[in-house]
């Protein structure tokens, strides 16, 4: 049973039976069970930046069982209060008394990820912990490590006992997988074989952080909780899409995973392919984890594989050399410490892909993405045809900018629309306007932290913002089709400065279909 | 009010950053917006950032016995809800004696009705400016008092929905009227209410204008004890004895049943299809298809809160069923005692929502609610038969 909880929205299981006369007429809103959170991979820069501070938010807004703990496992040895020590929060504003209060659920076990008996001792750790508070035995395990131990650590929780069936009624045992998850299809669907080896589908939570973000479930609710935008979403009023993730960081210390996985691995085959999964998905029947990822996973079926032949004029990938971001200098890839200085890892991608379905067919998707771009932004870009007459051609206006409507996943989250306008004057000039929504002026608040939202769900048994085990492998389909075109006969990696919007080549590829990126 | 009564946020209050702080004045609309836009102008250029946000306008009257438990309330709605914020404060020392509109001194022998402007703000987490919601106070002598909704809906924010939030039991029908017509959504708490009489007009109110446009938080406030008999039925076992259901019993602290327990009583019986027949000794009786059924109150005489602290429910054959639902205060958890078919004992979260989440909570509801909609008439007829043996 799951009773009431403030802020929090998810709908009732969909196993209440529907001749409950008390559950007719009211939705009813669920708080999250307490359990008992362990993150493997407790010492590491994630678990420090995004995860903690994610509970620590969820604690103070109450949306954490007051019986909930956190337990870190990592090789590290540490102890309770140098975790806890660690993990205090950098903002000077911090609630003493709630940080307290939070803290003292916080513990930390030092073990090898390889050693059976380090799960056999975790095992009763946490079985005197659930039982010194209280709590019923419901887990989280959050896996926060490299990928390579994945892995050892889904044997290990295996062969510990410390994986509950699904549909245990006692309690609930629930594992959070952090991306990448695998390295191409082969190793996704290896990796998937394993999980399943220990837990059902319904118990797996693949994690990315953009489905958490505001503006990225924002995508559905602008769509298909309004009436105007829907109708015009289709081959007949839109142009094309562009869907944009730029970073004005490099590898920051991440050198050797990146070299491994460039852009196409580490944002193309999970955020962008999401972006546009959410962007061109037909609407669920209901709002709920599988009818949504269902329309996902139709969009993955329809996207045209990219045929060897198209890859050297539907692809892009580039390297940044030396230039300035922000006002630094900053030194071009191959001299980033930790990099190849041959390497042939893209920091920059742009791809022309295609929707083949009755509601895209004909309207191209751009995506671009890159590393050391001007600066950090997520955009999805809508534009639009222009109307089928151009009325005021005779006043001299003909080429008037189509409408375009932008969705802000970062910063600045947030939606605008373009469009004509005529200027004040005697004479007819048309000029593009712009009507604009801000999360902050309009709702007074920043959205809350991504990890925020899915620590939440998981904990509440919602997976409609996770990637389903067919997602993953569908994404890695497409992923895998460019990668290995790329090492045969795909274009040769190009080069651009640091603090730019890419090659010039990108630019030349929308060119060539008289169209341009539009600046984010 | 009565104990159950909001819980300040101290957090909330220490977060709060004053703008303005001009002394009260004769009220004057345009020298208001004149204000508001000055201290906007020198905010701005000694506070650094600082975003002026507006997603309501929420009119609270209020009076000495509502105003100190409700400040840290307002202050935590605007954190999560910015507001242009009207505070209707009644003049220190004057007998609340409400006067028709006809009777209002005109301003040129009483210049009764002051205004004062101030912004409540809130440093966005991890820094980075302040986040301010406007607030008007109108302070108001007792004959000014039906000048109050004109004087509100002259500084309006346009487009903004308008919720009235009345917890101020005392004025007169005459102010409510007239404020409640510039509202969108009315806003009560019948926990806040002394006595069921009471209680029962604010259902009565409820029932009459429809939930799209009324609330009751101690409905909101119910949310979790619903949650909890609803789910009671999807057990396996249960599911079967919801047909079968004949006697219910509602323990509550306190002198007399508390809002909460009527509502309950009342969610009940309307979701069940009972139609109330009568009232004998402590019992309610209804008629249910084919059988008669009792819903009971009962006295907790150790809790002196007025809350509702335990439900049984029981029903006969073919499906047996006897469980107690109980809670106390604001534990996280809740107890599910099965004493038959199966005797067992099930611990429950019980999420407990402080006033504020109430409040906003409500705010955030744009449906109207079927499930008030059907109780708030069955909890009002209830409460009229009185609950003194």
């Amino acid at each position: 049973m799951t009773p009431d909880a403030p802020s929090t929205s998810a709908p009732a299981p969909e196993s209440a039976p529907s001749s409950n006369p008390l559950r007719e007429g009211s939705v009813t809103l669920r708080a999250a069970d307490p359990c008992t959170i362990v993150v493997f991979g407790a010492s590491g820069d994630l678990t420090h930046r995004k995860l903690l501070p994610a509970l620590f938010a969820l604690s103070r807004e109450k949306l954490l069982h007051p019986k909930s703990s956190v337990v870190g496992f990592a090789r590290r040895p540490l102890s309770d209060q140098e975790f806890r020590d660690a993990s205090y929060p950098a903002d000077p504003e911090t609630p003493k008394h709630e940080w307290q209060r939070f803290a003292a659920s916080l513990h930390y076990r030092t073990g090898s990820f390889e050693r059976t008996e380090d799960y056999t001792a975790l095992r009763a750790f946490l079985e005197g912990l659930e039982r010194e508070r209280g709590a019923s035995g419901n887990r989280i395990y959050y896996l926060a490590t490299p990928p390579d131990a994945y892995p050892l650590i889904l044997e290990g929780l295996r062969a510990a006992g410390l994986v509950h069936p699904a549909g245990d009624p006692a309690r609930w045992t629930r594992v959070i997988i952090e991306k990448p998850f695998g390295h191409d299809l082969a190793s996704a669907r290896a990796l998937n074989a394993q999980v399943h080896a220990s837990f059902d589908e319904r118990q797996v939570f693949r994690i990315d952080h953009y489905l958490g973000k505001e503006t990225v479930q924002n995508i559905l609710v602008l769509r298909l909780g309004n009436g105007i935008f829907e109708p015009l979403w289709n081959n007949r009023y839109v142009d094309h899409v562009q869907i944009s993730v730029a970073e004005a960081i490099g590898v920051e210390g991440r050198a050797n995973y990146f070299e491994r996985a460039g852009v196409l691995r580490d944002i193309l085959q999970n955020h962008m392919l999401q972006l546009l999964t959410l962007t061109a998905m037909e609407p669920p029947a209901r709002f709920e984890a599988d009818a949504v990822r269902d329309e996902k996973v139709k969009v993955l079926r329809a996207l045209a594989p990219l045929r060897r032949e198209q890859v050297s004029e539907r692809t892009v990938r580039a390297q940044y050399a030396a230039g300035a971001v922000a006002g630094g200098a900053v030194p071009g890839y191959r001299e980033e410490p930790g990099v190849n200085p041959r390497s042939t890892t893209e920091t920059f991608l742009a791809a022309k892909l295609e929707v083949d379905n009755w509601r895209w067919a004909g309207v191209p998707f751009y995506l671009r993405t890159g590393k050391r771009l001007a600066k950090r932004a997520t955009e999805i870009t809508i534009v639009f045809r222009h109307p089928p007459y151009a009325l005021f051609r005779s006043a001299g206006c003909a080429s008037l900018e189509a409408n375009v409507l932008r969705l802000r996943i970062q910063p600045d989250e947030g939606i605008s629309l373009s469009f004509g306008s005529k200027s004040p004057g005697q004479s007819l000039h048309i000029d593009p306007v712009r009507m604009d929504f801000n999360y902050l002026t309009s709702f007074g608040a920043d959205p809350p932290e991504a990890y925020e939202r899915l620590l939440l769900d998981c904990n509440l048994g919602d997976s409609t913002l996770f990637a389903r085990r067919d997602e993953v492998e569908l994404a890695w389909e497409h992923v895998d089709a460019i990668a290995s075109a790329w090492q045969t006969d795909g274009p040769e990696i190009g080069s651009y400065a640091a603090g730019t919007w890419g090659p010039a080549e990108a630019e030349r590829m929308l060119a060539r279909d008289g169209r341009r990126w539009y600046r984010l | 009010m009565k104990s159950q009564a909001p819980a300040p946020g101290a957090d909330g209050l220490k977060a709060l950053h004053l703008l303005g702080q001009y002394g009260e004045r004769p009220f004057d609309a345009a020298a208001i917006e004149r204000e508001l836009r000055a201290m906007w102008k020198s905010a701005a250029s000694s506070k650094g950032a600082l975003y002026r946000a507006a997603l309501a306008n929420v009119i609270v009257p209020l009076d000495a016995a509502t105003h100190a438990p409700l400040d840290p309330v307002l202050v935590e709605l605007t954190r999560r809800h910015p507001s242009r914020l009207f505070r209707l404060e009644r003049a220190a020392g004057r007998p609340a004696v409400a006067v028709a509109v006809a009777a209002a001194p005109t301003p040129a022998t009483a210049p009764s009705l002051l205004a004062r402007v101030t912004a409540l703000c809130h440093m966005r987490p991890g820094g980075g400016g302040l986040v301010c919601s406007e607030q008007i106070v109108l302070v108001s002598t007792p004959a000014a008092e039906p000048l109050l909704p004109s004087a509100v809906a002259s500084l309006l924010v346009g487009d903004l929905p308008v919720i009235l939030l009345r917890l101020d039991g005392d004025r007169e029908p005459e102010s409510w009227g007239t404020l409640e017509a510039i509202a969108d959504v009315v806003l009560e708490d019948s926990a806040t209410r002394d006595d069921a009489a009471s209680m029962a007009a604010v259902w009565t109110r409820i029932a009459a204008r429809g939930s799209s446009r009324s609330r009751d938080l101690a409905w909101t406030r119910l949310a979790p004890w619903r949650e909890l008999l609803a789910e009671v039925f999807d057990q396996p076992d249960a599911s079967r004895a919801i047909a079968g259901l004949r006697d219910v019993v509602l323990h509550y602290g306190g002198a007399a049943p508390p809002a909460g327990a009527w509502l309950l009583a009342g969610w009940i019986a309307s979701r069940l299809g009972w139609t109330l027949r009568d009232r004998h000794d402590t019992r309610y009786r209804f008629d249910a298809p084919g059988r008669s059924v009792t819903i009971a109150f009962q006295r907790e005489p150790d809790v002196t809160d007025p809350l509702l602290v335990a439900v049984r429910l029981r029903s006969g054959k073919p499906a047996p069923l006897d469980v107690v639902v109980s809670h106390r205060g604001r534990a996280a958890s809740a107890s599910v005692e099965f004493v038959a078919p199966e005797p067992r004992l099930l611990e429950r979260t019980f999420g407990y929502r402080e006033f504020a989440a109430c409040l906003i909570g409500e705010i955030h509801r744009h449906e109207p609610n079927a499930a008030l909609d059907a109780a708030a008439p069955v909890a009002a007829a209830l409460a009229a038969l009185g609950s003194t043996p």
